[in-house]
């Protein structure tokens, strides 16, 4: 599945071996078999991981239940209980500041941008 | 013949745990039988540090947080049950195996643990008005007695203000509410300036009552937020049902047995009641007699348990459930502030919208701040990508407010149970349920969602989406055997005995005819104790 992708796009850096092991055990408890077209998704984001935030945002918005998206929210739910992330992750915890709140602005236009575009995406896929 | 035990109670949840309470203190010799299903593996994880403590340093968290089989990761829409955390999800093992139910329509939570459902109740405490009393078939004036008495055994806090009346009100020996967060306290702040508006619409802001100690009270400690109350039962300052049992176990004059499963009685002669049990250790039968048999294993293992006993197999029985659903809101002044260190999962503030000011017509929300619930329960329902989704959410979480709306609820040709045979399964049947609310009760709901949703806009908090994890998500359910004066098969008389035997009781809420929308646990646990204090008779 080759997970450390879905890593880098969530986090920007790569999982530590602890977190590998609590996806491969997480995996094997939530069995992910894609559909052929999931299949091909996951093919493109390894070829061409910048294209991960479309797609996830794009199906977002059309088939929020994918396993694609699952695999990307194990990912998720793993890194919040590692320490190491709980800065990234948290910073609902830490104060703001004028450049955080300019950055949750522009996270949000990208996320909507990002969805559009990813409908076609996923669409032509 | 066996030994003939002079009083059996079935199941130690707030209902099981109130009457043995009763009993014990009347003196008489109590012996609780129970599935008692018990599981500390994640309790005994959990650090002896506050939530945000934990999560910077904590390398073992994913298992408490996720579960070690990642059991909280669930990819499903939200549904009946969705806020159990793995060190509370032992409430509901072996449910599947011991309490089958089909249904399309109703999706209810059941428990086989020590301490039933109320391992995981949100404390949620309130009595009833005299008009939603003597709907729901109880005596007012015993009733109230019966408050006090369940408010003195198990503590409760609550507010002196505007919701007194609907939540604790003529109740004494009342403790402070634990503090107030900032996000719920900006609504509290918005309900007194706005005032006439809320007067104008028949609504009232106040402080939720909670079964949650603000003082040392019976050993134990006063509740200090730590943000633990979906994994922990620190200082047992929240208010469990296996607290009282594990004082009665200290008793001469009580003994509790677990691990088994009651399936069904019968009335032999001179009123001896014979109850066919699963041994589940063992895995064989065994049959208990008693002179008096108490039944609190929550409403619908009463269903099944009485059904059987009776082999009624394609009688229907009533059934109640609250409508509920949840609205994520925003509350626009918190937007981009930071978490309180120590704040609290319980609710901190409830709206009651009383239709016509005369209490019979009530709907009522708890207002929950959003934490340790964490990020990816909440992500997941936001229609972006993850990672956008994580900045954005972070921005949202310390402003968010979830509104968690009950309805009261009346009988229905639509909302039945029936027990049909069935050799797949361990029990030999399952229970078949149908909850189908009518169009005006439809209509009803939508249009007093949408006065909900304006009273929340006026709080500050602007609703941002409505989630309905279907009939059952309330967890409150009653009314499978209603109260009838008349000696009528299938109900309850008023002192709670099981029409057509001599000695057997029913402590749940089987007798309910109607569900208010305040919680109801704190009624059916006095209640529990007025049957209890009948059978004494
Ligand atoms: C997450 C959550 C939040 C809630 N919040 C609130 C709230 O804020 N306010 C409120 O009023 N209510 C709330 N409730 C509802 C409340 O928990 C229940 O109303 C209450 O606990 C019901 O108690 P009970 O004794 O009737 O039944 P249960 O708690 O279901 O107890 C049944 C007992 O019987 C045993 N048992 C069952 N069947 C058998 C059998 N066949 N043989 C032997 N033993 C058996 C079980 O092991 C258990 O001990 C909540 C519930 C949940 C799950």
């Amino acid at each position: 599945m080759q997970p450390e992708i879905y890593f880098r796009y969530l986090s920007g850096k790569n999982p530590d071996a602890k977190s590998l092991e609590l996806y491969h055990a997480a995996i094997a408890h939530h069995k992910i078999e894609f559909t052929e077209k999931e299949n091909r998704l996951h093919q493109l984001s390894m070829r061409f991981p910048f294209l991960i935030s479309f797609i996830d945002g794009g199906l977002a918005l059309t088939q929020p239940l994918s396993l694609y998206r699952k695999n990307i929210y194990i990912i998720l739910c793993i890194l919040e209980t590692r320490p190491a992330f709980f800065p990234l992750l948290s910073s609902s915890y830490h104060k703001k500041t004028a450049n955080g709140f300019f950055k949750t602005i522009l996270h949000g236009t990208r996320a909507v941008l990002t969805g559009l575009f990813g409908v076609i995406l996923v669409k032509l896929a | 013949m066996s030994e003939v035990h002079p009083y059996i109670v079935v199941g130690s949840g707030c209902t099981g745990a109130m009457a043995a309470q009763t009993l014990v203190e009347a003196g008489v010799k109590v012996l609780m039988l129970d599935a008692g299903i018990t599981d500390d593996t994640y309790t005994k994880l959990i650090p002896e540090k506050d939530f945000t403590a934990f999560r910077q340093t904590d390398e073992n968290q994913s298992h408490y947080l996720l579960g070690k089989k990642f059991e909280s990761i669930s990819w499903d829409k939200i549904g009946s049950g969705s806020q159990l955390t793995p060190p509370r999800k032992f409430m509901v093992t072996e449910v599947e195996k011991f309490l089958d139910i089909f249904s399309k329509t109703f999706f209810p939570v059941e428990s086989l643990a020590y301490g039933g459902l109320g391992n995981g109740w949100g404390l949620g405490s309130c009595v009833f008005s005299d008009a939603e009393l003597n709907a729901a078939g109880l005596n007012p004036a015993k009733m109230k007695a019966a408050y006090q008495t369940v408010a003195d055994r198990i503590g409760i806090s609550g507010g002196q203000d505007d919701i007194k009346n609907y939540t604790t009100s003529f109740l004494t020996n009342i403790m402070p509410p634990p503090p107030v967060d900032s996000n719920q306290q900006s609504l509290k702040n918005n309900y007194e300036r706005k005032a006439d508006w809320f007067k104008a619409n028949n609504f009232s802001l106040g402080r939720t009552a909670l079964a949650l100690i603000t003082k040392d009270y019976n050993n134990r400690k006063a509740y200090h937020p730590q943000d633990l109350d979906f994994y922990s039962d620190k200082d047992q300052s929240a208010y469990r049902p296996w607290i009282t049992v594990n004082e009665l176990k200290k008793k001469n004059n009580f003994t509790y047995r677990g691990g088994i499963i009651v399936k069904q009685f019968k009335e032999i002669e001179n009123g001896v009641v014979e109850i066919a049990i699963w041994n589940k250790e063992k895995n064989e039968e065994e049959i208990f007699r008693t002179q008096k048999l108490v039944l609190a294993p929550g409403v619908l293992g009463t269903a099944r348990i009485v059904l059987r006993s009776f082999n009624k197999e394609n009688q229907t029985l009533p059934l109640l459930c609250n409508p509920y659903a949840y609205f994520p809101c925003i509350n626009i002044s918190q937007l981009g502030k930071t978490f309180e260190r120590n704040t609290t999962g319980f609710a901190q503030l409830s709206l009651f919208h009383d239709n016509n000011r005369q209490g019979d017509d009530i709907a009522m929300a708890s207002l929950y701040s959003y934490k340790s619930l964490m990020l990816f329960r909440i992500i997941k329902e936001a229609p972006v990508n993850f990672r956008d989704g994580i900045s954005l959410m972070n921005f949202l979480m310390p402003a968010f407010v979830i509104m968690g709306l009950f309805h009261s609820e009346k009988r229905g040709d639509n909302k039945t149970l029936n027990l049909r045979k069935d050799t797949s399964k361990i029990t030999g049947d399952s229970l078949q349920a149908e909850y189908l609310l009518s169009e005006i009760e439809k209509q009803k709901i939508t249009k007093r969602n949408s006065l909900f949703k304006k009273a929340m806009t006026k709080l500050g908090a602007v609703p941002v989406k409505m989630i309905d994890p279907g009939m059952g998500s309330s967890i409150h359910y009653a009314g499978v055997l209603p109260f009838e004066k008349e000696d009528k098969s299938f109900s309850l008389s008023p002192d709670g005995r099981l029409h057509g035997t001599q000695n057997v009781f029913v402590a749940d809420g089987s007798g309910f005819r109607f569900l208010p929308a305040k919680g109801l646990t704190l009624s059916l646990m006095a209640n529990a104790h007025n049957v209890a204090h009948n059978a004494l008779k």
